[in-house]
């Protein structure tokens, strides 16, 4: 059996035989088949396809499986054995780029404090109901007790400034109401607007 | 005797949690739609998606619908005859959150199958803790007298329940040692507990509690802190 895969972990990288023909990479947007009576092409699609001919090169994900490997002299270029059939790249929806980052000392910190269940709460309220696209999640001393050390979570957003003071609410509230003042001590939140 | 006391910090803590139903959920895993529909409600805020929910079929006692939350690192089995989670790193999380995710499978239960019940929680609770003023050495060998014919060896201690009926709690707690680190004591208790005695929703407190008292028994006390 041979699998050409690509998915979206290899943004824009050539599709890579495996199987047999493990070594052999095959150019992008076409693939030799001629011949085949037995074979399945399943491209399976991040988002809606748009036009390919305008369509900037993306990732995209495609399974190609010949169910029978007798067609298959593996000893040789396979080329030859087969046609041309045009494999047509699916964009992948451009959504808004994310960036959800915690700093390896705020990762450590949250671990050993017992804190990490919050962060996981807060991270995915902050995806969901905020709705926002950058998180940066850092460690902090706070600058008058500098023996505290604070969970910074950064938020930042183009949104305007009424709209971040909304949000700021709602993850105070959030905060307020789930996480015991214990443990709320060692969070802050920032709120960055970006030009 | 008198009992040494040492003070301990936890490093690590795993809890293996099982519910046994009332009955078998046939009508439950029949229809796993809903199921998926609860778990994925109910465990949105701990980053449940989609992509976390899973099917198990070794055989038929063991299938089982898995929801896979992995940034917290738990799993959560609901089979046929009980739900299982897992907490490989429970000390990572706050007692309200255990409570919180204890309570989501609750309500997970009640919305798929309304007629089910819990009878008995079984813990499985592995914990390495390290001495802050003690070694395990020093600490076990207050607790047990080697026989000097056994030489020069390391104590590990169990202590068992009796066999008890059904429907009342018992618990076991070993204390072990880490191979290679005098500095450090691996404690398991495992137990079971009627439901009827402790409700789900308050489990998280309760298991807090009786680990501490455990192995306060035993002369090892915990500090007050956010770890537990």
């Amino acid at each position: 059996m041979i699998q050409i895969t690509q998915d979206s972990r290899s943004l824009g990288g050539d599709p890579v035989i495996q199987g047999p023909f493990a070594r052999r990479v095959v150019k992008t947007g076409e693939w030799p088949i001629r011949g085949v009576p037995s074979f399945f092409f399943s491209p399976i699609p991040h988002s809606i396809p748009s036009d390919s001919a305008t369509a900037p090169r993306h990732p995209f994900a495609a399974t190609l499986t010949l169910a029978r490997d007798s067609f298959f002299n593996t000893s040789s270029n396979i080329s030859p054995l087969f046609g041309s059939r045009t494999v047509v790249s699916v964009p992948v929806q451009q959504s808004p780029p994310q960036r959800n980052h915690i700093s390896s000392e705020a990762d450590a910190f949250a671990r050993e404090m017992g804190l990490w269940g919050w962060i996981v709460q807060l991270r995915t309220f902050v995806r969901q109901e905020l709705k926002v696209a950058i998180l940066e999640i850092e460690l902090v001393h706070d600058p008058e007790l500098e023996t505290l050390v604070l969970i910074c979570l950064t938020i930042k957003s183009t949104a305007p400034l009424g709209q971040l003071l909304q949000w700021d609410d709602k993850l105070r509230n959030f905060v307020c109401e789930e996480i015991p003042p214990a443990q709320r001590q060692y969070f802050a939140f920032r709120f960055d607007q970006e030009g | 005797m008198d009992l040494k006391r040492s003070n301990v910090r936890i490093a690590s803590a795993e809890l293996n949690y099982q519910a046994v139903y009332s009955e078998l959920a046939f009508d439950m895993l029949s229809n796993p739609l809903a199921l998926y529909k609860s778990l994925t409600s109910n465990f949105a805020p701990f980053g449940c998606t989609l992509g976390s929910l899973g099917w198990e079929n070794p055989n038929f006692q063991n299938t089982a619908i898995t929801c896979n939350l992995s940034d917290l690192g738990a799993t959560i089995r609901i089979r046929i005859d009980k739900v299982q989670i897992e907490f490989p790193r429970l000390h990572e999380l706050a007692t309200p959150v255990l409570q919180q995710l204890l309570s989501a499978i609750e309500d997970t239960l009640k919305e798929a199958s309304p007629h089910l019940s819990l009878t008995t929680h079984l813990i499985d609770l592995s914990v390495i803790a390290v001495f802050v003023d003690s070694t395990r050495g020093h600490h076990l060998s207050g607790l047990a007298n080697v026989p000097p014919g056994l030489g020069n060896v390391e104590v590990g201690i169990g202590f068992y329940a009796h066999p008890t009926p059904v429907g009342q709690s018992w618990k076991n707690l070993v204390l072990d040692r880490v191979f290679g680190r005098d500095d450090q004591i691996a404690i398991r208790l495992t137990g079971g507990i009627p439901v009827l005695e402790q409700p789900l929703e308050t489990l998280a407190t309760y298991l807090k509690a009786l680990f501490r008292s455990s192995i306060a028994d035993v002369g090892l006390d915990l500090p007050a802190g956010t770890s537990e």
